[in-house]
């Protein structure tokens, strides 16, 4: 190599590539957040309405299944079928309701974190 | 005319029992194979050069990895790290049965109910005993909403409780009849271009290109939405919050 052997200038150089490194991660990291919002909001949204469409029938599923597997196994027919709905509806509106109060909590807070 | 449904239809290819147990390695064994084979080739050789500027395979890699661990640490916080690989796998897995499932003539394992439950369940179980083991029988209090008066709380504790075990039915369902719900109209109109033949069949086929664009971001969206709720019941498992 043509260039000699040079010790200080290295470490110098070294430095000087450390600061502007530092100088160009600043200029990056700075814009993240926002971008983060705004392309990561719609996808949030659309799970969100996807999340909250499918809790709410698999909870009428799930507690009408039950309901109907009580009526066959005590003959309780028909009345643990309507309360396994009725319960399951409220269990579904329950974890959409949660679903919901999560996503509003943090568009409140304008960042797309959990605390 | 094939049915849109024969899709679905499971065959076995080769034919295997283990006493009554039927364990036939089937069709929709075989595409999770391609899937998980797949997803190792690209992430195997992706980061086998280990590039400081990635090239297209690592840039991808790096993506997914990045996606993943930024949404753990977003939702489970630090105490979600030890769990990223399992959230890992569970994303790319899914996403490739998705993806590879749009290939034509492709089965996608995803769209069976079966396999998307076997998934949302073992979440489920291993969401619940991580609760416990991290909270012992104070993990109970999750079912009990605070601030509430004692005979409501008779009302809202079967709610809270079926809330909870609806979980895994709510998870699996969503995947599964997304990818039916999907491929079944991709099927349906496929038919209606054969049926309204060379000259009106030009409409429905360019409805299938647009919808196949659709049904790769669904592909992606299912993916991600079961990865980030397996987030989602991990942090209420850890950080015990309603």
């Amino acid at each position: 190599m043509a260039n000699p052997p040079d010790p200080e200038g290295d470490r110098r150089r070294i430095d000087e590539l450390d600061a502007r490194l530092r100088a160009a991660r600043g200029k990056i990291e700075k814009p993240r957040p926002n971008n983060g919002v705004s392309s990561g909001m719609s996808h949030r949204q659309t799970g969100v309405a996807y999340r909250v469409m499918v809790d709410m029938i698999a909870g009428l599923l799930v507690g009408g299944f039950l309901g109907y597997w009580l009526d066959r196994w005590q003959g309780w027919a028909p009345w643990s079928l309507i309360g396994g709905l009725i319960v399951g509806f409220a269990a579904g509106a329950n974890n959409a309701w949660r679903a919901i109060r999560v996503y509003s909590d943090q568009a409140d807070k304008g960042g797309n974190r959990l605390p | 005319m094939h049915s849109p449904m024969e899709q679905f239809e499971i065959k076995r290819l080769l034919n295997f029992h283990i006493g009554s147990l039927d364990a036939s390695f089937t069709n929709s064994a075989l595409w999770m194979m391609v899937a998980v084979a797949l997803a190792t080739v690209v992430f195997v050789f992706g980061m086998s050069r280990r590039a400081m500027v990635p090239g297209r395979l690592q840039a991808t890699a790096e993506l997914g990895y990045e996606f993943i661990a930024g949404m753990v640490r977003d939702n489970v916080g630090n105490a979600g790290r030890k769990y990223f690989p399992f959230i890992f796998t569970l994303f790319v897995f899914i996403l490739f049965c998705n993806l590879l499932g749009l290939v034509p003539y492709a089965f996608t394992p995803t769209s069976h109910i079966i396999v998307t439950f076997a998934m949302a369940l073992v979440v489920f179980l291993g969401v619940t005993v991580i609760g416990f083991v991290r909270h012992g029988a104070h993990f109970l209090s999750f079912f009990v909403p605070k601030g509430v008066p004692f005979v409501l709380l008779l009302l809202l504790l079967p709610i809270e409780v079926i809330s909870y075990f609806v979980r895994p039915f709510s998870l699996s369902i969503r995947l599964f009849a997304n990818m039916l719900a999907g491929h079944t109209m991709l099927k349906v109109f496929g038919g209606f271009v054969v049926m309204l033949g060379l000259y009106a069949g030009w409409a429905p086929l360019a409805f299938i290109i647009a919808f196949t664009g659709l049904e790769l971001l669904i592909a992606f969206l299912q993916a991600y939405v079961f990865a980030i709720l397996t987030c989602l019941y991990l942090n209420d498992a850890i950080h015990l919050s309603h």
